[in-house]
Formats: C-alpha cells, structure tokens, sequence
C-alpha cells in the first residue's frame, strides 16, 4: 500500500507500517535540538551564510533568524496538527502541509545525521550503525522523504 | 535515495496549514555592483531528489537544470545556484535555509 497517493489539488497521506511512531519520535528529536549545548544537530541547522565574515554573518542573522525559528515552528504545528488527524487513518494534505511535512522530516533527518556524526557517503551501507535506533529512525525517515518527494515531483509534473 | 556529500568545514487545532508569506527584511546596501553568489555545499544526509526539488521550487529551474546543478554540489562539493544583488542573495540563501540547504553567500 502506498504511502502517498497525488491528486492535483492535495497529496493523500496514508500512513503504513511504523510511520506514525517514526514521526512521533521525529518530533521528539526536533523538541530536543539545542537541550544539550554539544548537540551537533544545532549547528546543521543554524548554517551561516556568511562563514568568513562575521559582521555580515552578525548581521544577517539579525535579520534573518527570527523569522526563520518563526516559520520552522510553524512547520512543526502544522505537521503536528496532521499526525494527529492521521491517527485516524488517511489524511489529505494541501500544498502547505506536503511542503512543511517535507520540510520537517528533512530537518529531522538532519539532525539525526549530525548526531550520529555522518560526513560522507555510505552511511546507509554503514554496518556500524545498523542497529542504531538513531541510524534505524534516520533508515526510516529516509524511506518516507523519498516517498514524499516522489508524491511531489509527481504533482510538479505538467 | 542517494545522498551527497557534505561540506568538510564546520560552519555553519483545526488550521494546520503553515503561515509562509512574510519574507524576512533585507539590508539596504548599494552591493549591486558585481552581484552575489549563492552557494550550496554537499551534505551526505540531503537526498539528490530534495535537493533537486528544492532547486526548482525556489528557482523554478528545469528539472535538467536543477539536475545539473545537484550533481555539481555531489560531485564538486559546491555549485554556484544564483548571482545577483545582494538582497536577492540574501532571501534565496535564507530561502535555501528554509530548506534547510547548506547555503552560503559570496562576493561573484
């Protein structure tokens, strides 16, 4: 059964296997981004524009960051809204919520990545982290963003 | 499903559909004269089919376009996606972060 079905108008979300407790535990590990100060995570997802110019860096961030915690967050209510809805069963998606939905499991991912200190290729393949719950969450993950991003390039689609 | 690479260097109720409108303030800077690049770095973690989508989404690339582009990040560890004036830098970086894209901005 698919995950995603594609109409012009809203992407059908049906949830399978485990998806719901893996966007469950998505959510916890967005929640906790920046509780630990050396989480890794933090840095991936607050990415300098300016690496070499801290006024500018300074600057930017000033103007840019706000905003950007303020759309993030409102990424996560709408996906949390949806998980809700989708404990009972399939649920349609409009445009915004495929989007934030995509948008947040990539930061997940991220995140993920980060912590388990990914910075090459082949980490899929890497049997050191076969039974990693973390790497088993980022498996899974991976697995639902290609399905999302299938659904939406579909949709793209003229 | 493939991932690239990353950026060696550390830098860096019942209404659920997201607000997304309100695009940050930009600095008024007269930077217009050789334009701005921005960049995009390789993350092993980012799929090359999000990336491509983000490229077309943002850009409205071509799907050839937005290809070729992801695999310049994959292959060379960085692709120059945009020049322009440094506010329209600004919000395609800021956009790219949206995204959540290792972007940065330079001096073309």
């Amino acid at each position: 059964m698919a995950r995603f079905k594609t109409w012009p108008d809203r992407i059908e979300m049906r949830p399978v296997g485990h998806d719901l407790v893996a966007l469950s535990l998505m959510q916890e590990v967005l929640a906790s981004v920046g509780e630990d100060p050396d989480d890794p995570a933090v840095g991936r997802l607050s990415v300098a524009a300016y690496p070499d110019d801290g006024d500018a860096q300074s600057e930017y961030e000033r103007l840019m960051s706000p905003e950007l915690d303020r759309q993030r967050q409102g990424d996560r209510d709408a996906v949390a809204s949806v998980l809700k809805a989708a404990e009972s069963g399939t649920v349609d998606l409009t445009p915004p919520e495929a989007e934030a939905l995509l948008m947040v499991v990539n930061e997940a991912r991220l995140a993920l990545g980060a912590r388990l200190g990914i910075v090459e290729d082949g980490w899929e393949s890497d049997g050191r982290t076969a039974s990693d719950p973390v790497a088993l969450l980022l498996r899974y993950l991976t697995g639902y963003q290609d399905d999302l991003i299938r659904a939406l390039a579909e949709q793209s689609e003229p | 499903m493939d991932p690239i690479r990353t950026r060696p260097t550390a830098a860096p109720a019942a209404t659920i559909a997201p607000e997304r409108t309100d695009l940050p303030e930009v600095r008024d800077r007269a930077d217009h004269d050789r334009g701005w690049n921005v960049v995009v770095w390789n993350d092993p973690v980012n799929l090359m089919s999000y990336v491509v989508l983000v490229f077309r989404r943002i850009f409205g690339y071509s799907e050839e376009k937005a290809t070729r582009l992801m695999l310049e990040v994959h292959n060379e560890g960085r692709s120059i996606v945009s020049t322009s004036p440094r506010e329209k830098a600004e919000i395609d970086c800021y956009t790219l972060h949206r995204y959540a894209l290792w972007a940065t901005i330079e001096r073309a």
